[in-house]
C-alpha cells in the first residue's frame, strides 16, 4: 500500500500545493484505425498534441470527429494503432493492460458524460473506491480524504447517500471527486456536461476549472459553445484530425460553488 | 474497515436477491447432493462392515452327513481356528391361514445362548426357543404379518408341524427378507426332529484365525477336509466366502455408485447454473466494470471481485449445506440400513467427508466461473463503457445460422431464434445446466425401462409353473407316472440337480454353485444367451453357466475341472446366459451327468408346466406324497418376482429422486436464464414497443427464444444421455448382475422432459417480458 501524504485535497502531487512545471501530455504522430465490416476507419490521423502541467485544454469537434478516441488516448483506455503517447512523463505504447491500469490510477481521473457511479455504493464509497484499487493511504484514512474530496466539490453533506438519490448535477461533483480520490496530476473528461442543463454545466465547469489552481491538469472533451471562457486552450477535431489549437484569453468562470 | 470492492460484492448480492438466492440453492444443491452422499458413504461402509464383522461371519462352512459335539470341539482345537459352531439349513413351508405360503429358510441352532460364528441377537420374546418353538428374524415381518404367540404351520419335507413364535431376531449376516422373498426362522434341533427330519446338524462353520484373505482360508479348508476325510469323515461340499463381504455388499455397491454417480452430476449441474448467473452478471455489470478499469483496478482485482463472489456465496451455501447434508444423509443411512437389516452404530462422519465437500462446494463453481470471469475482466475498458443496453454487433453475425434467416418463419420468429443466439457463451452454459439435468431425467428413467425389461425377459424364459427338488433320485417314469392324473399340468420334465463347484488354477474349488442338467432340448427354460449357444443333444460334458458364476468365471470356449458328487471331470463351457435368480454363486447347466453321478433313467429334480396355481402345487403335492416320493422343496416360477421388483423399485427410485434434484437445479437455471435474458433487454423490448410492437409480438420474440433454448438443451441431453444411458445400464446391470443391461431408452422420459423445458422456458420468458410491455415505454428506454 502506498502511503503517500492525501489528507489535503488541494494539496499537488509534490504536497506543496505548487505547480511543478513540464509537460503532462505529448502525443506524437497518432493514429488509430478500427476495423469495421465496410473495411478500416481512421478514427485518428497523425495527431500530434501536448498539454502542460496546469493547463485546461478543450477538446472540441463534431460526434463522430475523433475527439474522444484522442482523449482514450491519453488516458490509455484505448491504445493506438501508431504514433507514440507520453503522459506524465510514461510511454503508454508498450505497457500492459495491468500495467495501464495501476498507472491510470495513480496519474489520471477520468470523469464521464454519464457519471458511471456504482449504484450499490455510498457517495463516500464511490470516492473512495480507486484509492481502493491503487491501494493509496492506510484503509482507515480513505473514508477521511473521500470526505474532505467531497467536501472540496460541494456536497460532503451527501457522503452518505446512493447515487440515485443525487441530481446529475451532484452526480458529475461524486464523479469530479473520484477523479481527484488518488491525487493524479491529470483529469481527463469526456463530454462532463453533456447530460446537464446549462446551468448546472457552468457549475461543472466551473468545479474543474478550479482544478487547474490546485495544481491538476485538465483535458476536457466537450460540444460546450462558449468552452472558451473557461479552457485555457480549445483543440478542435474533425474526421480523425487536429485542426488547430488557440490560447484562451480573457474572463474565465469562476468556481462553480456547491450547489447545481 | 471492509474495502470498497466488498462493501460492493454485498450490496451487489443485497440488492440481486433472486439472483443470490438462486446461486446460493444451486450450491447448495450441490453441496447437499455430495454431502449426503458422502456422508452415507462413509457411514455406511464402515457401519455395514462393522455389522457383518461382530456376526463374526465364518471363513468357511464344511458341508458333511452330521456334526457332533466331539467334531465341533476337535475342530475349536486346531490352533488356525478361532471359532467353530454346528448349524444346519434347511427351506421349508410357511403355510399362511388362507393355504398359501411363503418360503422359510430354517436355521437349525443347537444351543442358543452359546452362538460364536454368525450370530444373531435377540430383538424381542424369547432368545432361546422350546422344541415346538420359531424365532423369526424381523426383517420376515416386511415378508408375512407376524407377531409373537401366533400359532404358524411349517411344512417340510418330512411332515407339517405347527410352531409358536416365541420371539424376534437381528440376524444382521444374512440377506433381508425383501431380498430373498424368504422368511427366516430359527429351531432347534428338536424342533428339525417335530418336522420329521433327523435332529442332525450338518454344516460346520468355521472362523479362521487372524484377517486371511480367501486364498488362505481355501487353503486352511483343503488342510481341514483332508484332515477330516483321514479319519474318514466324508466332507460332501465347502463353501468359502468372500471375507468380510456382506451378502447383500453386490446391492449397497449399486447403491453408492448410482449415488456417487448422481452426486457428480448435481455439482456439475449446480457448477454449470452458477457459472450461467455468474455470466449474466458479468453482462449486466460490464459497464461498472470498465469504469473500474477506468479508475485503476487491474485485471486481477476485477477478477477478484467475481470470484470472490462465488466463493462468499460458495460458504453461504456450504454453512447451509453441510448441516442439511449431514441430515439427508443420515435419512439416506437409515433408510439403507433399513433396507439391509443393518443397525447403524454411530452417525460419526469419516474425517475426509466435511474437506472434501468444502473442496467441491467451492471449487467446482470457481472452476465454472474461472472462464467468464477471466474473460470479462480482461475486456478494454473503451469496449465495456461504451456499451449502451442495444447490442451493436453486425446483423450478419447475429446467430441462429440459415434458421435465423428463414423466411417461412415469419419476421417475429426469426428475430426470436436470432436473440437467443447473441450471448453465445450464456446460452452455451445454460444449455450445458439444463441439459445435464435432463441427461439425468432421462438416464433415471431409460434405466428404470432397461431393469423392467430385463425382470421381464427373465420371467419370460421359464416356462415351468413349478420347480421340485426331491429328496433323492426317482425313476425317471415314476416321476412321470405319479404325476399323469394332474389336469392343470401341461408338461413334465425330470431333470438332475447337484451341487458342484469348479476346480481354481491356483488350487482348490471355487464357490459351490447348483448343477443343474435338464433333458436335452428341454422346454422350460430360455434365458437370453449373452454369449456361445444353449446346450445341444449331441454334447459331452458341455457347461452353459450364467453370468453370476464368478469364482472361477470361466470363458466361453473355456474347459474346466469340475468337482461333483465325488466326480472330477473336465467340462467345455459353450455358453453363457443371462439369469437374474439363481443365488448368489449362480447356476450352471450341463448336457449330461457327470460320471458316477446318479443312475441312469432317474432324476431328483423335477420341473413342471402348467398356471402357476395354488390348486396345481396342491394337487402336484398330493399327487406325489402318494407315490411315496419326498419333496425338499418346492419353488414356483413366478417366487422371486417380488422380490427383484422390489430390488428394481430401489434403483429405479434412488434415480429418479436424483433426476428430480437435478432437473430442479436445471430448471430453475433455465427459468432465470431466460428471464435474466428478458430484463437485460428491457430496453431493447422498450424500443419494439416504442415502434409499434404490440404485446403479443412482443412475447412472440421473448417465447420463441426461451423455446429454442429449452428445444437445444433437450437434444443435448438427449445426445448426453446415449452414451450415459449405456454406461449406466451397462454399471448398473454388471455391478448388481454381472453383466451389463440390454440398453433401453424411455420414450415417457424423452418427451417428458422435452415439454417440461419447453413449458418451463415459455413461462420464463413470458413473465419478465409480460412485466416489461406493461410499464410505460419510457421507463423501459430508460433502464440500464
Amino acid at each position: 500500500m502506498k502511503t503517500q501524504q492525501h489528507n489535503d485535497p488541494t494539496a499537488g502531487r509534490d504536497g506543496s500545493g505548487g505547480v511543478s512545471p513540464g509537460r503532462v501530455v505529448d502525443l506524437t504522430g497518432v493514429s488509430k484505425l478500427y476495423e469495421t465490416g465496410a473495411g478500416d476507419f481512421a478514427a485518428l490521423s497523425d495527431a500530434d498534441l501536448t498539454v502542460d502541467d496546469g493547463e485546461f485544454v478543450a477538446i472540441v469537434g463534431k460526434s463522430g470527429s475523433g475527439k474522444s478516441t484522442l482523449l482514450n488516448m491519453v488516458t490509455a483506455i484505448d491504445r493506438p494503432s501508431s504514433g507514440v503517447v507520453k503522459v506524465n512523463g510514461t510511454i503508454l505504447n508498450d505497457l500492459t493492460e495491468n500495467e495501464v491500469a495501476r498507472w491510470r490510477g495513480d496519474n489520471v481521473g477520468l470523469v464521464f458524460q454519464f457519471q458511471q457511479l456504482m449504484p450499490t455504493l455510498t457517495i463516500v464509497e464511490n470516492v473512495m473506491m480507486p484509492m481502493d484499487f491503487a491501494g493509496t493511504l492506510p484503509t482507515r484514512e480513505r473514508a477521511q480524504r473521500a470526505v474532505s474530496l467531497l467536501d472540496l466539490v460541494g456536497i460532503a453533506d451527501q457522503a452518505k447517500k446512493f447515487p440515485t438519490a443525487l441530481s446529475g448535477g451532484q452526480q458529475q461533483r461524486v464523479a469530479i471527486a473520484r477523479a481527484l480520490a488518488n491525487d493524479p496530476p491529470l483529469i481527463a473528461a469526456d463530454e462532463p456536461t453533456g447530460n446537464l442543463d446549462s446551468h448546472t454545466a457552468d457549475s461543472v465547469l466551473g468545479l474543474l476549472r478550479d482544478l487547474t489552481a490546485i495544481g491538476k491538469t485538465v483535458v476536457m472533451v466537450t460540444h460546450e459553445r462558449d468552452i472558451a471562457s473557461v479552457a485555457d486552450r480549445v483543440v478542435s477535431v474533425a474526421d480523425g484530425r487536429i485542426l488547430g489549437a488557440g490560447a484562451v484569453k480573457g474572463p474565465r468562470v469562476g468556481s462553480g460553488g456547491a450547489h447545481d | 474497515m471492509i474495502s470498497t470492492r466488498w462493501r460492493k460484492v454485498g450490496r451487489d448480492l443485497s440488492h440481486n436477491k433472486g439472483r443470490t438466492l438462486l446461486v446460493v440453492a444451486a450450491i447448495t444443491v450441490g453441496v447437499v447432493a455430495s454431502g449426503s452422499i458422502l456422508s452415507a458413504y462413509s457411514v455406511i461402509t464402515r457401519e455395514m462392515e462393522r455389522n457383518y464383522a461382530e456376526t463374526n461371519p465364518p471363513s468357511a462352512v464344511l458341508y458333511l452327513e452330521s456334526i457332533d459335539d466331539d467334531l465341533v470341539a476337535s475342530t475349536l482345537a486346531r490352533p488356525e481356528i478361532a471359532a467353530a459352531e454346528a448349524r444346519r439349513e434347511i427351506t421349508a413351508r410357511l403355510v399362511m391361514g388362507s393355504g398359501e405360503w411363503i418360503k422359510l429358510q430354517l436355521v437349525v441352532v443347537d444351543d442358543f445362548d452359546n452362538i460364536t460364528v454368525s450370530r444373531f441377537y435377540p430383538e424381542e420374546g424369547a432368545s432361546d426357543p422350546a422344541d415346538d418353538e420359531i424365532l423369526i428374524e424381523r426383517s420376515s415381518l416386511t415378508e408375512v404379518d407376524l407377531s409373537i404367540g401366533d400359532n404358524i404351520t411349517i411344512a417340510a419335507p418330512g411332515r407339517s408341524q405347527a410352531f409358536l413364535v416365541a420371539g424376534l431376531v437381528h440376524d444382521p449376516g444374512r440377506m433381508p427378507a425383501w431380498m430373498t422373498g424368504a422368511v427366516v426362522g430359527y429351531i432347534t434341533p428338536d424342533g428339525l426332529a417335530a418336522l420329521g427330519l433327523a435332529p442332525v446338524l450338518d454344516e460346520l462353520r468355521i472362523v479362521a484365525v487372524g484377517d486371511g484373505d480367501r486364498d488362505s482360508n481355501r487353503r486352511l479348508t483343503d488342510t481341514l477336509v483332508s484332515d477330516l476325510e483321514a479319519e474318514g469323515i466324508a466332507v460332501t461340499r465347502v463353501e468359502v466366502p468372500v471375507p468380510g463381504e456382506h451378502p447383500a455388499q453386490r446391492v449397497m455397491r449399486t447403491m453408492l455408485f448410482l449415488l456417487q454417480t448422481f452426486g457428480i452430476i448435481a455439482l456439475v449441474t449446480s457448477g454449470a447454473l452458477v457459472a450461467t448467473l455468474i455470466t449474466a452478471q458479468l453482462k449486466q455489470q460490464s459497464r461498472e466494470i470498465g469504469v473500474m478499469k477506468a479508475v485503476g483496478a487491474r485485471t486481477g482485482q476485477i477478477a477478484g471481485i467475481y470470484l470472490g463472489t462465488v466463493a462468499l456465496l460458495s460458504a453461504a451455501a456450504l454453512v447451509i449445506g453441510i448441516p442439511v447434508g449431514i441430515l439427508v444423509g443420515r435419512g439416506l443411512i437409515a433408510f439403507t440400513f433399513g433396507l439391509l437389516n443393518f443397525e447403524v452404530g454411530s452417525y460419526r462422519l469419516d474425517s475426509w467427508v466435511i474437506p472434501i465437500q468444502i473442496v467441491a462446494a467451492v471449487g467446482i463453481p470457481l472452476l465454472a466461473v474461472a472462464y467468464p470471469v477471466a474473460k470479462n475482466s480482461r475486456l478494454p475498458v473503451r469496449e465495456v463503457i461504451t456499451n449502451h443496453g442495444i447490442a451493436t454487433r453486425a446483423v450478419g453475425a447475429v446467430g441462429g445460422g440459415r434458421l435465423g434467416r428463414a423466411r417461412w418463419l415469419g419476421r417475429t420468429t426469426r428475430f426470436g431464434i436470432r436473440n437467443a443466439f447473441r450471448t453465445r457463451s450464456r446460452t452455451v452454459l445454460t444449455i450445458i445446466a439444463i441439459s445435464l439435468g435432463g441427461a439425468a431425467f432421462m438416464v433415471a428413467l431409460n434405466t428404470g425401462v432397461a431393469w423392467g425389461r430385463a425382470v421381464d425377459a427373465e420371467f419370460d424364459a421359464r416356462q415351468y409353473a413349478l420347480e421340485i427338488q426331491l429328496d433323492r433320485a426317482y425313476p425317471s417314469q415314476q416321476l412321470q407316472t405319479a404325476l399323469t392324473d394332474v389336469p392343470q399340468i401341461s408338461g413334465v420334465e425330470t431333470w438332475d440337480q447337484y451341487p458342484a463347484a469348479m476346480q481354481l488354477p491356483q488350487g482348490g474349488t471355487g464357490d459351490v454353485f447348483r448343477l443343474l442338467i435338464p433333458p436335452a432340448n428341454t422346454e422350460m427354460i430360455d434365458y437370453p444367451l449373452l454369449e456361445g449357444r444353449w446346450l445341444r443333444p449331441d454334447d459331452e460334458n458341455a457347461l452353459v453357466v450364467t453370468q453370476v458364476l464368478d469364482d472361477p468365471a470361466p470363458d466361453v470356449g473355456a474347459a474346466v475341472v469340475m468337482d461333483v458328487g465325488g466326480a472330477t471331470e473336465s467340462w467345455l463351457v459353450v455358453g453363457r446366459v443371462r439369469q437374474l435368480t439363481g443365488g448368489r454363486t449362480g447356476v450352471a447347466y450341463a448336457s449330461n451327468r457327470p460320471a458316477g453321478v446318479g443312475v441312469d433313467g432317474s432324476a431328483n429334480h423335477i420341473r413342471i408346466g402348467g398356471d402357476d396355481t395354488p390348486s396345481l402345487m396342491s394337487a402336484v403335492e398330493q399327487d406325489l406324497a402318494e407315490s411315496q416320493i419326498g419333496v425338499v422343496g418346492i419353488a414356483t416360477a413366478a417366487e422371486g418376482r417380488e422380490s427383484l421388483d422390489d430390488h428394481l423399485l430401489i434403483i429405479v427410485g434412488l434415480l429418479m429422486i436424483m433426476a428430480i434434484l437435478i432437473s430442479i437445479v436445471g430448471g430453475l437455471g433455465l427459468s432465470e436464464a431466460m428471464s435474466i435474458s428478458v430484463v437485460e433487454r428491457r430496453r431493447e423490448l422498450g424500443v419494439m414497443r416504442a415502434v409499434g410492437a404490440s404485446t403479443g409480438q412482443v412475447l412472440h420474440v421473448v417465447i420463441v427464444e426461451g423455446v429454442l433454448i429449452a428445444a437445444l438443451s433437450w437434444v443435448a441431453a438427449l445426445a448426453i444421455s446415449v452414451p450415459a444411458t449405456v454406461l449406466v445400464e451397462s454399471i448398473t446391470g454388471n455391478m448388481f448382475t454381472q453383466a451389463p443391461l440390454v440398453t433401453s431408452f424411455s420414450a415417457l422420459g424423452i418427451g417428458l422432459w422435452l415439454a417440461i423445458v419447453v413449458l418451463l422456458a415459455a413461462v420464463a420468458s413470458a413473465i419478465p417480458a409480460l412485466e416489461t410491455t406493461e410499464k410505460p415505454v419510457h421507463l423501459a428506454l430508460a433502464y440500464e
